[in-house]
């Protein structure tokens, strides 16, 4: 798996970065930017547990996009999905991701921006929440900051580092001066291998999970700006997704899966940890 | 010197550092820590250590831990000096573990440190005890920056080094791992000596050389995969177990046995071990990975974890148990890093505490 020779999914793709769980590969397909992420299987696990875990990892990835596109979260449009070998194809979004976007923002000393990043991603994940979905990996790595309309490299790009390279440098490029004159960033959000429509009567605890998971997320890869996920759950405690009278999109709900994500960080504090 | 005693074992341990210049032929021999990076050497030159073991069904309570560890303690200081061949005169600091733990078995070996640093008249330093894992394991290894998983009876951790500090990349968001083990045991009616997880791992080995003899392909008894980004759950794989496991182990008509669960345990909440710490391999971009804490010695966790590490190019270390059970000398390990770096704890902060996390320490020997 960390052959440099691994044959590409498709003709004339490209390998652009060895993930946990797969491989991104970058290429086009019927003409128009695509990455193909492929979940190879894992030797070191029994043969039914690997088999049912890219199996249902690959459809929740590829069901995605309509599920997003139904609530209006931008997510990259499926051209193909093979599930047997664990394959998806899909559009290649134009962008960086939040966790480059935000620390690059944060190292030029631009808060507005990283206020302005932070904020979409709150809103976004609301969006998710009010409708009765999970993401299950909710990191900054995991959400691409759209490059403005009508130019801006794909997100990703050819291979490595010479291509993040060449992504910040578009994005550096792009960004409007002081952060925020072209008002607020728009946001993508991608890898939903894990997510899921959370059961009804699960649907606060697993929403309290997926938000801390993604405060540990970002206390870990944005150790040095604490304020960024402060930012984060207040638009997310804002957000215009919470209207609806009673259900999965009240504020009542709202208020419950906050509660819900207090119980958990509390659950981890209070873990002894010894032995 | 450290003194460790946070759960059901208690140690002491003597380390030594020897600066470049003197630092003739390594001493690789019985305690094994020869760690030479062109700044001299750490040995540990004893460690005797002593195992409360709780009666069959039960778990340990920290009032019987207290006293069994108050019980061996002076002992096994005086064992370490022996077989070091040095007195209390020759000590510079006396480490002890200040959490995280039970507290009245944490509080007894505290009091025994206070005692003996007085007595040699050297200062005190208080180690995390989960930082004391890791050093030991850097310092066997000799490995500068790896990913460790630190799996036991309280801890599932998956932990990088980043800006000063070890930070907690994924973790168990209900129960450890080893107590999933240790609970399940339990259940089932597995010995608790000499560790309730060993037993599992023998019977779960026993069931899988048993199809590898007729030829099949080992059931897996479907139990839940949970893993939340680089988090993941376990309590539900328990509760499965000792519900509708235990029934069907129990009900005559149905061909599961013990050790088939024992299997699918290990199968199920290993590949989560796993993946986790696949995933902060790609997002540190480190290659090696360290295995502490009691469930490290499970044999099969550590081929699975060498298996996924080929794969990647990457090298690991399940530590022996030596290293990867609490023992003195990782507390003397980590607490000398400190002490060369200016840290002592005065008297009045000698204090121990339950719950202390792996990332609030600040790991001044490392930035
Ligand atoms: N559709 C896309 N458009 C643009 N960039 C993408 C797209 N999909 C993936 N990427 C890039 O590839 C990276 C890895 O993708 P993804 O998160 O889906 O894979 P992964 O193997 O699950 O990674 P990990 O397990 O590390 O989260 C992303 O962080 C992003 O930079
Ligand atoms: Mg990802």
């Amino acid at each position: 798996m960390t052959t440099p020779d691994a044959a590409p999914p498709l003709p004339g793709f490209s390998l652009g970065a060895q993930g946990a769980e797969g491989r991104i590969w970058y290429g086009e397909y019927l003409g128009r930017p695509a990455v193909a992420k492929e979940r190879f299987s894992k030797a070191y696990r029994h043969r039914k547990l690997d088999e049912m875990l890219t199996k249902q990892r690959t459809v929740a990835e590829a069901r995605a996009f309509h599920r997003m596109g139904d609530i209006g979260v931008r997510a990259p449009k499926v051209y193909l999905t093979d599930v047997a070998s664990g394959l998806v194809v899909m559009e290649r979004l134009p962008g960086v991701t939040a966790r480059q976007a935000i620390i690059e923002a944060h190292a030029a000393g631009d808060a507005t921006r990283v206020e302005a990043v932070a904020r979409a991603i709150g809103d976004m994940v609301a969006r998710v929440h009010a409708a009765g979905f999970v993401h299950g990996d909710l990191t900054t790595s995991n959400m691409i900051v759209l490059a403005p309309e009508g130019g801006g490299e794909a997100a990703g790009g050819g291979s490595g580092a010479a291509a993040a390279a060449a992504g910040e440098a578009a994005a550096a490029a792009e960004a409007p001066p002081g952060g925020s004159a072209s008002g607020a960033p728009r946001l993508a959000l991608i890898d939903f291998g894990l997510s899921q429509r959370a059961k009804a009567s699960q649907l606060l605890e697993e929403r309290g999970v997926d938000l801390y998971v993604m405060e540990r997320a970002f206390t870990s890869t944005h150790a040095t700006c604490p304020e960024a996920f402060d930012a984060t759950m207040e638009a997310y405690a804002g957000s215009g997704a919470w209207s609806a009278a009673k259900g999965p999109a009240s504020a009542q709900s709202r208020d419950g899966t906050l509660s819900h994500l207090q119980r958990v960080r509390a659950r981890g504090r209070k873990r002894m940890a010894f032995g | 010197m450290g003194i460790e005693g946070s759960a059901n074992k208690v140690g002491v341990g003597l380390v030594r550092y020897t600066p470049p210049s003197e630092s003739s032929s390594s001493s690789d021999g019985d305690g094994g820590s020869g760690e030479s990076r062109g700044r001299g050497t750490y040995e540990t030159l004893s460690n005797p250590r002593k195992t409360y073991i709780s009666p069959a069904g039960q778990g340990f309570l920290p009032r019987e831990t207290a006293w069994h560890h108050q019980k061996h303690v002076p002992a096994l200081a005086k064992l370490a000096l022996e077989e070091a061949g040095l007195s209390l005169g020759d000590l510079d600091a006396v480490c002890f573990t200040q959490g995280p733990g039970m507290g009245a078995p944490l509080q007894s070996c505290a009091i025994a440190a206070r005692t003996i640093a007085q007595l040699a008249g050297v200062p005190m330093v208080a180690v995390n005890h989960c930082v004391g894992h890791i050093e030991m394991g850097r310092a066997v290894t000799g490995w500068g920056d790896p990913v460790v998983l630190y799996v036991s009876g309280g801890n599932t951790q998956v932990i990088c080094y980043m800006a000063g500090r070890y930070r907690i990349f994924g973790e168990t968001i209900d129960i450890a791992v080893g107590n999933c083990l240790d609970r399940f045991a339990r259940a089932v009616g597995l010995p608790n000596d000499p560790a309730p997880g060993y037993n599992i791992e023998v019977a779960a080995r026993k069931y899988a050389a048993e199809c590898a003899a007729a030829g099949t392909e080992p059931e897996l008894f479907p139990l839940p995969y949970s893993v939340k980004g680089m988090d993941m759950s376990l309590g539900g794989i328990l509760s499965q177990l000792t519900r509708d496991g235990v029934k069907a182990m129990k009900d005559p008509d149905s061909p599961v046995t013990v050790e088939q669960l024992c299997y699918a345990l290990q199968e199920t909440v290993f590949a989560m071990l796993i993946e986790v710490t696949e995933r902060a391999m790609a997002h540190s971009g480190a290659k090696d990975i360290l295995i502490v804490g009691g469930v490290g010695c499970n044999k099969h966790l550590q081929h699975m974890m060498g298996v996924m590490c080929s794969e990647r190019g990457g090298r690991v270390f399940g530590m022996d148990s030596r290293f990867a059970i609490d023992n003195g000398a990782m507390i003397a390990q980590a607490g000398i890093l400190a002490f060369q770096h200016g840290t002592t704890t005065p008297m009045e902060a000698t204090t121990v505490t339950q719950r202390f996390r792996t990332d609030t320490v600040d790991a001044i020997w490392r930035q």
